[in-house]
Parts: C-alpha cells; structure tokens; sequence
C-alpha cells in the first residue's frame, strides 16, 4: 500500500484512527516514559541493583508460578470443561456455571478469605476446632491463582469443544480409532486455539497479579515492582520494565503458536448432534471432581466471608465504609464501562470490514493495555502525570478513569466484534451510497444495530473495573477509597472482619453481572 | 433498542453522575493505617471545619512520594508513625518549621532539631511471641539472639515497615553498619519470614506460622482487647538493647503546602487532649502532651523509658541509608 493511500485510509476511517491515536498515545506515551526515567537514573547503582541474583531469583520464581499455574489450570480447566461439554451427567448447565462464577472473585479476596480460615487460630480451628492448612509461599499462590484462573481455560475450551463437527470423530472412528484415539488426534487439534487463547488469559493474569503472590509471602517480580514502587522508583522502573518485556514474550510466543491454525475450530456442520459420553465406573469421581472444584473456588471462600459479616461486629465497624467505597467502585466502573465502547467501536468496526495489515493492527490494538502489567502500567501513567502532565491531572479521578478504561478495553472486544459481524454490510455501504460519512454510518446505522453487543461489552467492562485493584491502587486520587483498596488495605494489616463486608459487595456486585451475562449467553 | 437495555445504561449514567461536591479541603499523607485513624480523622473534621482527606500508605513510602513529588506535592500534612520518615524529610528540606507553642507543647527530649516537626505519639518495639510453643524462660535476651539456630524460621518480621526501618536505623547508629548488616544477613539465613506489616504477624504467631515476632508494641493489644484468650504475649528484650527502640510518630507541615495555616490547625487538634486521649485509650499508645487519663493495659512508660536502647530520635533521619541497606541484602 502506498504512503498516499494508507494516508487517504487513515483519513477515511478518522473514528477509527482518532481511536487507535487515543490508545497508542495512552499507552505508549507512559511506557516510554518508564524507560526513560529507568534509562536516566543513576547509571552505576541501579546496574548493581538489577543485575544482581535477586533479579534472578524473582524472574524465576515468577516464571515457576506461571508454569506452575498453567500446568494446575489446565489439569482443572480441561477435564471440567470436557465434563460439563461432552459427558453424559445431570446438572451440566448447574456445573457450568459454577464453573464460571469464581470469575466474580478476584484473588487477593480469594487468598484473605483461606489465610483468615486456616491456621490453628483460624476461623475454622476456633469455630470447628479442627486446623486447616493455612496457604503460603509457592504452593499457597498456586492454589490460590489456579482456582481463580482456571474459568479461563474451561470457558474457552468449552465453547470451543461444543463447536466442534462430531463428523470429524466419527470419520476417525470408522477408520478404527478407539474413541479416546478419535477425542485425541481429531478433536484435541482444533481445541488448540482456544486452549492457547485461554492459556494467554491465565498466564498474563499470574505474571501481573501482585495482590495472591503479596499476602502469601512469595516474591515474584510483581512483588518486587509493589514493594519498590513505594521506596525506589527508579528500581522500580526497571522491574516494571522487565515484567512487560516477559509479557511481550509471551504474547509473541502465543502468536507463534497460533500461526498457521485455523483461529476458530471448525464450525458445527448441523447435520451430526454431539453424542454424550457415557461415564460408567468413572460417574463417582467425576462428580466428586465437578463438586470439589466450586467448593474451594466458591463456597469456602463465600461462606468464610460471610461468616465473618455476621459474626463480627464488622458491619458496624465499616458500615459507612463500605456503601462509600460502593460508590466510589460504581461510579468509576461505570465510566469505564461507558467509555470503553466509545472507543471500541470504531476500532473493532475498521477491523472487522477492513482489510490487510491495518486492519490486524487495529485487532491487536485494545490488546495492548491488557498485555501490560497492571502495576508496571500504573507506575508509568504516575511518573508522566507527576513529572510531565499538568498538575490538576495527578491523582485525578480522570486519570485513574482513563488507565482502567485503556486497559479493560480488550474486555469489549469480544462482544463488540461479535455482534458487528452480525450487522449487514450492505446496510452500511448503502449508507454510503447516499451519502453519509464515516462517523454518521457509524452513528446512525452500525451503533443502533450493535446495540446488544454494546451493553454486553460495557457489562464486561464494568466487571473488570468492579475488581481491578493495582490501578486503582496506585492511580486513586487521595482519600477515594473503592471496595477493592479497602479490601486490600483492611488485609494487608489483617484485619479480615473489617475487609469482609467490601470483599462481599465486590462479589455480590461481580455476581449479578455475571449471572446475567451467562443467562444471556445461554439463550 | 429493548427497553432492559436502556434501563442498564440509565443505571450506568447514574452511577457515573453521581459525584461529590467540593469543599474546603486538606490533604493529609498518612504513615499511620487506616484501621487506626480513621475515627480520629472524622473528630479532627468536626473540631476543625476542614474537609480533610487523607491518602493513606506506608510512612517511609510516603516519605518517598512526597521527595518524589517535591513541590508538586498535593499534600498539606505528613502524618507519619515513626521519626525515622520525617528526619528524612526534615535532611531533604521538605519541611516547614513549626510555631513554637506547637513544639513546646511536647517533651523537649522530643523535640527535632530544626522544630519542623512534632511528635504526636510514642509506642515502642518489643518480642511478641506465641504463648503456646514458647516458654517465657526460653525468651532471647537479645534482638542478636535471633540467629541462633534454634530459632531458624521461627521469627516474623516486616521489613517494609517504617518502624521496623526505624530499629534498624537505631541499630546502625549504636552497633555500626558492618554488625547491623550481618544481623540482618544471619537473620534472613535463619529463615526470618517476612511480612507486610505489623498486624499480620501478630496474626501469624497465633496461627503457628511464626513463634517470635518483631512488632510495635500496641497491635496485640488491639487483639487482647476483643479477644482475651488470645494466644500471644508481648515482652521486651534486656535493658538497653537496640530491640527495645522508643520511637514517636509525628507530624509536620510540608514546605510546598499552600494551606499552612489550615495545616498547623490540624496538628494543634493532633497534639489536643481530645485526640492524645484516642491514643492512649484506643490504639494503645503513649501521649505527648496534656493530661491524660493513663490506660491500664499499657506497660509503665518509666519502665519502658529504664529498657530503652539509648538512640536519640535525632539519629533516626538515615532513613535512605537503611533503605539501601535493607535493599543489598535482598529484604527490600
């Protein structure tokens, strides 16, 4: 494509490219910045601080806990998700969405609610005099991020394995194949895809989660970067750096993976139905299995926290605080949730009806917020706004809107990209025709046609939002307190009655979201 | 569009709408939790007419932002709960001096040298330990007797905290560097474990993580307060050992601050009877100034000052050089 032409395309698509503009700068702009301040500091001191064997240690720590994870979560994530798709049982629509649901409980709810259970003066031991372990170090992050992390790989695994052609099993049966030899070279390849895209989500959330890895005492890079960006900002930088250079990594790898596949399973032919797989002898285990994983994940963590809100005189002791910080995570929810597809979509529009490169940069594009860590993403916007912006914009509502927007962008992709491949191109190039622009097709025809689309996409947004802690953490102006700082401030001192009553408004508020969004996709 | 639909965007508009007005405004960086202040902070709104707002975090990170910040800083007020975050400011020249009557109004053993700062409250670094698995004969005598094999991965501790910072600086200032670094390098041999702040590890020594613990001395008597048969206890080392460090937390007005004089007013009510009464009764710690009623759970203050490690609070400003310490040895 000509430099002329790219130009008349950019100027052409000017919604689309005024959106892309709006990311590239807000992410990139602070990035840069990261790396000059890092690149600035004091040359010699901060060489010695990085490049020591501590640096070592905690890239390998992070890297050992997201292995670790990836391994755990598909070992859940598969089987869970073959169960509820393909075996014959009762309650599979039951047990998927409790398979679903720990999404509505972020992990460092997750991991204060079994630190406050387990212990010899835990919950459990003085309520049923019984101790139950108490989570720490690797093994306790590992249990904590695989049963808040595996819902990822079992709910793409499972749409992917319920779109697959049962033809394709049924032509590797009649060629002799066991059934299980038919499941593994017909079925598995076409689940790679989704697996892989699954396995994305699972390993960005453990190299950027800081709040698990924090209260159970096992120094990752994430760790690290919390720890410093309090105490050296430049070391911090650095850290920061390094744990977006590894997310970078792994997204090239993720790309290379993919390369070549087809990027959706083969579509369902209609003409075989998916037979079930009856379970025999494996009935028992196999319910035991679909029982075990929401009760750890969901009923442990739900019923510890609401033991604590009715035992403890903890409502009175945060009454105001809560319904304060409720407030304050709606509001920012909500805006986040409103912006988003303002700038979604323009950018999925142009991707998904144009052609070529620009238009796979454009796809890529929301991505770019999300693939950042959190923290590292956080500290950057911090260092521009303190040291370049304006004042008025430090600690400013706006700003702390902006960084949770830019990064919850990619949650709208999904929705938006689906529902605009369901509005009639022609439609729109008839519009053209007679004579409307880019932004008044977009307006007048495409958004009132996405409209389903779009409030799914603000849904998963504000969902996002409702538990998003690092930014918010880093980036809240002073005394705006959300449900998820006051979580985190309440548990960091352990003071677990007190966290208890934002810790349940977080799910309460997470659940209803994403009960209704899982109805809707059930319809 | 259906009208579900326009009814969840209705919803959405108005929690996005729904802000706050503005008032007459102070802004407070706080060192001292939350958990702690915060019932505190809505009496010094009331005595005051100020809206205060109050940024909460750890008082050397604090510390930090604010040089980070310097003259942008939003920040009227530093509240911090040790000395060692506040002499560190006082060194970079981020303080403002205070009126005397204000200083005067505390000990002069208390007062900095500059007077840009005032002590608000005094707590103390003590050995809480696990009354279950540990015997009171078996105590150490000595913060240095926490390497002793017998202790390995037994002891908590919370380097990031500014008061454990504030030992630390302490133990420079009376054994010297080389000896304070080894400790620290023996203790983190020894399998010290970490924490994030003071309270977890009170919560870690009655949950059998830990046996020994290095905290200030009023968060398990928050614990003993609503929970009697708490299993821990508290306890100090031998007479003059740098474990036994007094410390104060403290506030100051910053340099940068446009609302001084809104930002004095708030430290006059800080040093009130009203507020020094609160830490006696309800964070357990020692008072200042004025007359208050004494608490009969906390330990004799002329007993504690008999066991202190003899550090002036003037030697407590090398906050940075800790920092750095803490971080070459991988605690930080």
């Amino acid at each position: 494509m000509s430099a002329r032409s790219m130009t008349a395309l950019l100027i052409r698509r000017w919604p689309a490219t005024l959106a892309g503009l709006v990311l590239l700068v807000g992410v990139g702009a602070p990035l840069l910045y990261l790396a000059y301040r890092a690149a600035g500091a004091d040359g010699a001191e901060l060489w010695s601080l990085v490049f020591r064997w501590r640096t070592a240690m905690l890239l390998g720590n992070t890297l050992l806990l997201m292995v670790g994870v990836l391994v755990t979560t598909s070992l859940v994530g598969v089987p869970y998700a073959w169960l509820t798709a393909r075996a014959s049982l009762r309650g599979r629509k039951i047990f998927t969405v409790l398979g679903i649901l720990p999404l509505a409980i972020p992990g460092y709810i997750l991991a204060f609610a079994m630190l406050g259970l387990g212990g010899d003066y835990g919950l459990a031991a003085r309520t049923f005099g019984f101790d139950v372990w108490r989570p720490s170090g690797f093994t306790g992050s590992l249990f904590v991020l695989t049963l808040y992390t595996f819902p990822y790989i079992f709910l793409n695994v499972r749409s992917a394995m319920l779109r697959l052609d049962p033809a394709l099993e049924e032509v590797a049966r009649a060629h002799g194949q066991t059934r299980w030899g038919a499941f593994r070279r017909a079925a598995l390849p076409q689940l790679r895809p989704a697996y892989l895209s699954g396995a994305l989500l699972v390993v960005l959330h453990v190299i950027g989660d800081f709040g698990v890895v924090s209260l159970m005492r096992f120094e990752t890079l994430s760790f690290a970067v919390y720890t410093q960006s309090s105490f050296d900002r430049n070391y911090a930088a650095c850290l920061a750096l390094l744990l977006t250079a590894l997310s970078a990594v792994l997204l090239v790898l993720d790309l290379r993976l993919l390369r070549g596949r087809g990027h959706e399973a083969l579509a369902h032919s209609g003409i075989l139905k998916q037979r079930t797989v009856p379970l025999r002898r494996w009935k028992a285990p196999s319910y035991l299995f679909l029982l075990a994983v929401p009760f750890f994940g969901l009923v442990l963590p739900v019923t510890t926290i609401l033991t604590w809100v009715f035992e403890s005189d903890a409502i009175a002791l945060a009454d105001s605080e809560w319904k304060e910080a409720l407030g304050n995570t709606l509001q920012l929810a909500a805006g986040a949730a409103l912006l988003a597809p303002v700038l979604g979509v323009p950018l999925i529009h142009a991707s998904v009806r144009g052609r070529g490169r620009f238009a796979r940069l454009l796809e890529r594009a929301p991505y770019l917020g999300y693939a950042i860590p959190p923290l590292a993403f956080g500290l950057a916007i911090v260092f521009l706004a303190n040291h370049v912006l304006p004042p008025v914009v430090y600690q400013s509502f706006g700003l702390l809107l902006a960084a949770v927007t830019l990064r919850f962008l990619a949650e709208a992709v999904g929705p938006l990209r689906s529902a605009l491949y369901r509005v009639p191109e022609r439609l729109e190039e008839a519009a053209r025709a007679l004579g409307c622009g880019s932004w008044a097709v977009l307006r007048r025809v495409t958004t009132p046609l996405l409209w389903r689309g779009v409030v799914a996409a603000m849904a998963f947004v504000f969902l996002a939002t409702v538990k998003e802690l690092p930014l918010t953490l880093i980036l809240s102006p002073t005394g705006f307190d959300t449900l998820a700082t006051n979580v985190w401030s309440n548990t960091e001192e352990a003071l677990f009655a007190e966290a208890a009553p934002n810790a349940l408004a977080i799910i309460g508020v997470a659940g209803l979201f994403l009960a209704a969004l899982t109805a809707r996709g059930e319809r | 569009m259906d009208r579900s639909y326009r009814r969840l965007l209705g919803v959405l508009i108005i929690c996005f709408g729904a802000t706050a007005v503005c008032a007459e405004e102070i802004t407070i960086y706080s060192g001292r939790s939350k958990s702690l202040v915060k019932a505190l902070v809505k009496q010094m709104e009331k005595e005051t007419g100020l809206t205060v707002k109050v940024r909460y975090g750890k008082s050397a990170a604090m510390a930090m932002t604010l040089r980070e910040e310097g003259d942008r800083s939003p920040a009227d007020v530093f509240w911090s709960q040790d000395a060692g975050a506040l002499s560190a400011l006082s060194n970079a020249g981020l303080l403002t001096k205070l009126p005397d009557d204000i200083v005067d109004s505390t000990p002069a053993t208390l007062h900095p040298e500059k007077r840009d700062w005032v002590a608000t409250s005094g707590r103390a670094r003590v050995l809480a330990y696990s009354t279950k698995r540990v015997q009171e004969k078996d105590l150490p005598k000595s913060v240095f007797d926490l390497t002793d094999p017998k202790w390995k991965g037994r002891v908590g501790w919370a380097p990031a905290n500014a008061s454990f910072q504030a030992f630390v600086t302490g133990m420079r200032a009376l054994h010297g560097d080389a000896k304070t670094r080894q400790w620290l390098v023996a203790m983190k041999a020894n399998g010290a474990k970490t924490y994030p702040k003071n309270t977890p590890i009170i919560r870690a020594l009655a949950n059998g993580e830990i046996d020994l613990g290095l905290p200030n001395h009023y968060y398990l008597l928050r614990f003993k307060k609503s929970d009697s048969k708490f299993p821990v206890a508290q306890t100090s080392f031998a007479k003059g050992d740098p474990g036994n460090m007094l410390n104060v937390a403290g506030a100051a007005v910053l340099a940068s601050s446009k609302k001084k004089a809104a930002a004095q007013k708030v430290i006059r009510f800080l040093l009130s009877a009203k507020a020094q009464q609160y830490f006696t009764s309800d964070t357990f710690e020692y008072p200042v100034s004025g007359d208050v009623i004494a608490n009969p759970a906390l330990v004799d203050v002329e007993v504690l000052l008999e066991k202190a490690a003899p550090v002036p609070f003037r030697k407590l400003g090398d906050l940075i050089g800790t920092l750095k310490m803490l971080r070459d040895v991988g605690l930080l």
